[in-house]
């Protein structure tokens, strides 16, 4: 059925007609941008002291790995990635199967769950970082006055630790709502007479889950693994607004330092090299979880079919 | 449900598209008048002094000055004229270098930048270099405080007019330190000579109750913003300069660098300095607006601005130690005028007119603290301690003219941050800074 | 067996209680500090409930912010242009990824993909330099274009997935009934995967009205400028905020945002609803 090599021209005719009007304008719009910076990566260009860019080959890619700030960089985004994306995941998975249960008051849980998605974070950053205060931020005094732990109160932004911790939090209160949302359009997708015919079957509510559920699942973990993996490695106004990267480096994450490159140094060359690299880093990751999350599809739809 | 759900939608969607149809109507005729003007704007000599006249200027300058005043009376002067503003955020640097590098501008006027931002813009040749000619009667420029001026110059020539500015300094609150004991008989704040009193005196101003900081000694601005100019101006205080013997290169390896560096450590590891303005570098002015700090080393304006929360002549400025006699740090906020611009001439005369007018300072000087560049507008202020601030900032001196300025300053607000915070030895910051130094263009860059 | 979904229900009603309050306390401490009054703001002493409820910070934005009609128009129509194009390409586009076949289709998705692996940041210049070339700087559509660009990507992704979750047995059966490729998919196919085109009009109305980064570069004057970039202009110098103004502006900006979820929100609930149904 899949055998290219057999289509004729006629019959792949329907399927350009759909694609390419959406195609050919991205294709277009971005085509300039996506190659100018891929061939930027490959030089020296400081975009207000260099008359043009000088090629240099894959010295802005070497220099990277010599360059200490980019070292905390990457090393950063990879804890973040790591702590984020399966903490992203699995809560909004484990919410998503709570509010499917359509308890009293779902709706409005899963409207309070989902409005952190909907604020620009440029503006709750701020009220974060004043939430957060060491001094006079509620957090604090609500754990101080309210609970009475001096113990528990941090300095959560000013200490190295304690901000990355802040930052994941505040990122997974930001984005679980976006998951919790396609979560839920996967598990209405899971016919209802499989369910049925399970219970039927003596299959208890852990036997439901775990076999039937959780296997059905497989395109929404694609979608949210992806969208996870891009919200974890390109993780950019949390630690922008909130911290600044800071202390020193302890919050520095690629993308601020891709952004600093460019808008501050306007060292277009290098900034385009740390993009590139986030870029294959992000790239290689999604392939690595459509292939976990790979297969299987026939199988499943012919049981719902 | 359905059904009314998508009238409703298709009737949002048709109102939509006619309001944008209007919107997409109104876009085409401005731009492309400047595509235009940009072609014209070689004959200035030609120019007529008529037209409109497009002012960009940073949000919020236009919330502490009286724009709109300066607009009426120039229109009133040149008959003919009309005065646009347009706001732009703080960071506009790079929509102006992109919009200029295509050979267009929305504006002929962009007030806001500071000195880096002049480097960049001169080092592609986008704006214009005012010439002596510009500088004659109460605009002469020995009539500027030297550090304004020279912000804005760049090898020789003058590319940005010092429009407000900035000094370091330390802002008090007067009631919390006669509490601290550390006012003399008249109530007059004590000025400490050095970094170890000033130590002394964080510490006597600090309340602690229950575990809890409820009152913090001092504050030192040390976000992104800020970091450098705190380093520099305290190692001016101390050694009269903040470069190594070549007189160039920022000191970073010095006794007195060294002693700063620990000076800071100390105070923030015995709870006598927050490190919250790291994170947010407002913390340190929003908490002495909560009466929660006595001391706050930050931009002198702040103890005017801090007046409305705090108790009108509640606050005072006391020197950072050693910039009374060695002169403080400044930075300014300047106006620079595109080459691309076809209204250069009329760009200067409001530069000329307007903005260096001296009621339009002195009304922003008194209420909030903004420093005009001319030395005139300080006469019969309504604090008291302007004096002592412009005292220091006559002898005040600036950052000095790197290329790869933006890379050292954050370098400087990275390294110091781990240092202070105790994560990074000090002679490992010094050692670390010294090398970064190295690596970097001390030129101005403008080899052309 | 009653009692036993009786006592679930009830743990599941009070976890997601304390959740959903946890999730928005930020926003009621926001709310509740619009009406404070700025001596309260900063007072020692944190208190939770005004004293005092003031209007006076909302006052301030809507004037000092001038503009503040022409930002929200803008937003207005920069997002739904937006939004609009995007349903239309990515449904297209997730359709024909989904269900035809066509010599280098993977390469095509791929290259679609590629855009969402890079930071937008590095886009911004080279976007500028062609829009400037196009005068484009300023507009509407210098803002409409890269966003329908930057938005496709994971809209055309979203849509793939539901398309493959539509059996293939319903176009057939339909195309056997003698409709064409255009009423397959326009009666057939679309009406199935209304959850994805609602998550499409959510995902992609909430990336575009909160934008900031293109909206401040690509435009210069109140005409195109939307309302993110508009709210940075309440900031003080040092960039810095006044904290009433700020929540204030805040809880201003969150009014659209609910009503576009809210209403969609609904939409989506009958689209799921009629899905489950039908399966």
């Amino acid at each position: 059925m899949k055998n290219k090599l057999s289509l004729s021209l006629k019959k792949q005719v329907p399927g350009y007609a759909f694609m390419l009007p959406g195609f050919l304008f991205v294709a277009l719009y971005m085509g300039y941008p996506l190659f100018r910076s891929l061939y930027l990566s490959f030089t020296q260009y400081n975009f207000s002291f260099d008359p043009q860019p000088i090629f240099i080959g894959f010295n802005n890619y070497i220099k990277m790995f010599s360059d200490s700030y980019f070292m905390d960089a990457l090393r950063n985004t990879v804890v973040f990635t790591i702590a984020f994306l399966p903490g992203v995941m699995i809560i909004s998975l484990i919410l998503a199967m709570m509010l499917d249960k359509g308890v009293r008051g779902s709706g409005f849980f899963r409207t309070c769950i989902f409005l952190p998605v909907v604020v620009p974070l440029s503006l709750t950053g701020i009220i974060f970082q004043w939430i957060l205060n060491e001094q006079y931020g509620l957090l604090n005094w609500f754990l101080v006055d309210v609970l009475h732990q001096s113990a528990w109160a941090q300095n959560w932004l000013g200490d190295g630790n304690w901000a990355m911790v802040s930052i994941i939090v505040v990122s997974l209160w930001k984005n679980i709502g976006m998951l919790v949302i396609l979560f839920m359009a996967g598990l209405q997708a899971i016919s209802n007479d499989i369910m049925e015919a399970a219970r039927v079957d003596g299959a208890n509510a852990y036997q439901r889950i775990v076999h039937i559920t959780l296997p059905n699942l497989k395109e929404s973990y694609v979608i949210c693994g992806i969208w996870a993996i891009i919200q974890a490695v390109k993780v950019f106004e949390q630690p922008f607004i909130m911290t600044q990267g800071g202390p020193g480096t302890a919050t520095l994450v690629l993308y601020q330092y891709t952004w600093i490159n460019a808008f501050k140094y306007f060292e277009m060359g290098y900034a385009s090299s740390i993009a590139y690299f986030m870029g294959v880093v992000i790239l290689v990751l999604s392939v690595f979880n459509m292939f976990l999350n790979r297969g299987d599809d026939a199988k499943i739809k012919k049981v719902k079919v | 449900m359905k059904k009314g759900f998508k009238k409703g939608l298709a009737l949002t969607l048709a109102s939509v598209m006619l309001l944008s149809t209007t919107a997409c109507g109104g876009s085409s005729t401005p731009s492309s008048s400047a595509a235009q003007g940009g072609s014209t704007s070689s004959g200035a000599a030609s120019e007529e002094l008529t037209g409109e006249l497009r002012v960009t200027t940073q949000a919020w300058m236009m919330g502490k000055y009286d724009f709109e005043g300066i607009k009426a009376d120039f229109e009133k002067k040149h008959p003919g004229v009309t005065v646009v503003y347009n706001k732009v955020d703080n960071a506009d640097v790079t929509t102006n270098m992109l919009q200029w590098s295509q050979g267009k501008t929305n504006c002929d006027i962009a007030i806001g930048g500071s000195r880096e931002h002049a480097v960049q813009y001169a080092a592609k040749d986008y704006i214009i270099d005012f010439g002596d000619d510009f500088f004659t009667g109460d605009i002469a420029k020995d009539k500027f405080f030297p550090a304004f001026l020279e912000l804005g110059n760049v090898e020789g020539k003058q590319y940005m007019i010092p429009i407000t500015g900035e000094v370091m300094f330390i802002v008090a609150n007067k009631e919390l330190m006669k509490k601290a004991g550390l006012t003399d008989a008249n109530g007059k704040v004590e000025t400490p000579k050095t970094w170890d009193e000033l130590y002394e005196y964080a510490k006597k101003a600090t309340v602690v109750e229950n575990g809890k900081t409820v009152q913090t000694g001092l504050s030192i601005d040390w976000g992104t913003n800020f970091m450098t100019y705190s380093y520099l101006s305290a190692l001016q205080g101390i050694k009269g300069n903040f470069y190594e013997s070549d007189g160039k290169t920022i000191d970073f390896t010095s006794p007195e660098s060294k002693g700063l560096l620990t000076s800071w450590t100390k105070l923030v590891k015995d709870g006598y300095t927050p490190t919250d303005t790291f994170a947010d570098m407002d913390a340190g002015r929003t908490n002495f607006k909560a009466g929660k700090v006595a001391m706050l080393m930050t931009a002198a304006s702040r103890w005017i601005e801090c007046q409305e929360n705090v108790g009108k002549d509640n606050t005072t400025v006391i020197p950072v130690p050693g910039t009374d006699t060695h002169g403080s740090l400044v930075y300014i906020h300047g106006a620079v005028i595109p080459k691309a611009s076809p209204k250069i001439e009329l760009a200067k005369l409001f530069i000329k007119e307007e903005l260096l007018k001296t009621e339009f300072h002195v009304q922003a000087l008194n209420k909030y603290g903004k420093m005009s560049p001319l030395l005139a507008h300080y006469q019969g202020l309504e604090n008291a301690d302007w004096p002592t601030v412009v005292e220091a900032t006559k002898s005040a001196v600036t950052t000095p003219l790197y290329k790869d300025f933006s890379k050292l300053d954050t370098g400087i607000q990275v390294e110091l941050q781990k240092c202070i915070k105790g994560d990074q030895s000090v002679e490992d910051t010094q050692s670390n800074l010294k090398k970064l130094i190295g690596t970097l263009d001390l030129t101005t860059g403008l080899n052309h | 067996m009653k009692e036993k979904n009786l006592a679930l229900n009830f743990i599941l009603f009070i976890l997601l209680l304390v959740t959903a309050f946890v999730f928005i306390v930020p926003f009621l401490w926001t709310f509740l500090t619009s009406l404070k009054t700025n001596d309260e703001i900063y007072a020692s002493a944190l208190t939770i409930l005004p004293t005092k409820i003031t209007f006076e910070h909302y006052v301030k934005v809507i004037t000092q912010m001038g503009d503040f009609l022409k930002y929200f128009r803008n937003s207005v129509v920069v997002s739904l242009w937006s939004v609009l194009a995007t349903v239309v390409f990515s449904a297209s586009m997730g359709y024909a990824f989904s269900k035809m076949d066509f010599k280098f289709k993977n390469i095509y998705l791929g290259f679609v993909l590629f855009i969402l692996t890079l930071p937008y940041v590095i886009y911004l210049i080279p976007i500028y330099i062609m829009e400037s070339k196009m005068d484009l700087i300023d507009t509407a559509w210098g803002l409409i274009l890269p966003y329908i660009a930057t938005n496709l990507p994971m809209s055309v992704f979203i849509m793939r997935g539901q398309f493959n979750n539509v059996p293939n047995t319903l176009g057939e059966a339909a195309t056997i009934d003698g409709c064409n490729n255009w009423q397959v998919f326009s009666k057939i196919m679309l009406p199935v995967v209304k959850p994805g085109i609602a998550t499409v009009i959510i995902f992609t109305f909430i990336n575009v009205w909160g934008e900031f980064t293109y909206g401040r570069t690509l435009t210069a004057t109140a005409k195109a400028q939307t309302l993110p970039v508009g709210i940075t202009f309440l900031r003080d110098e040092a960039a810095s905020w006044q904290y009433g103004t700020l929540t204030a502006t805040i809880i201003l900006s969150l009014i659209p945002l609910l009503i576009i979820f809210l209403s969609m929100q609904k939409y989506f609930i009958s689209g799921i609803m009629e899905g489950a149904l039908k399966g």
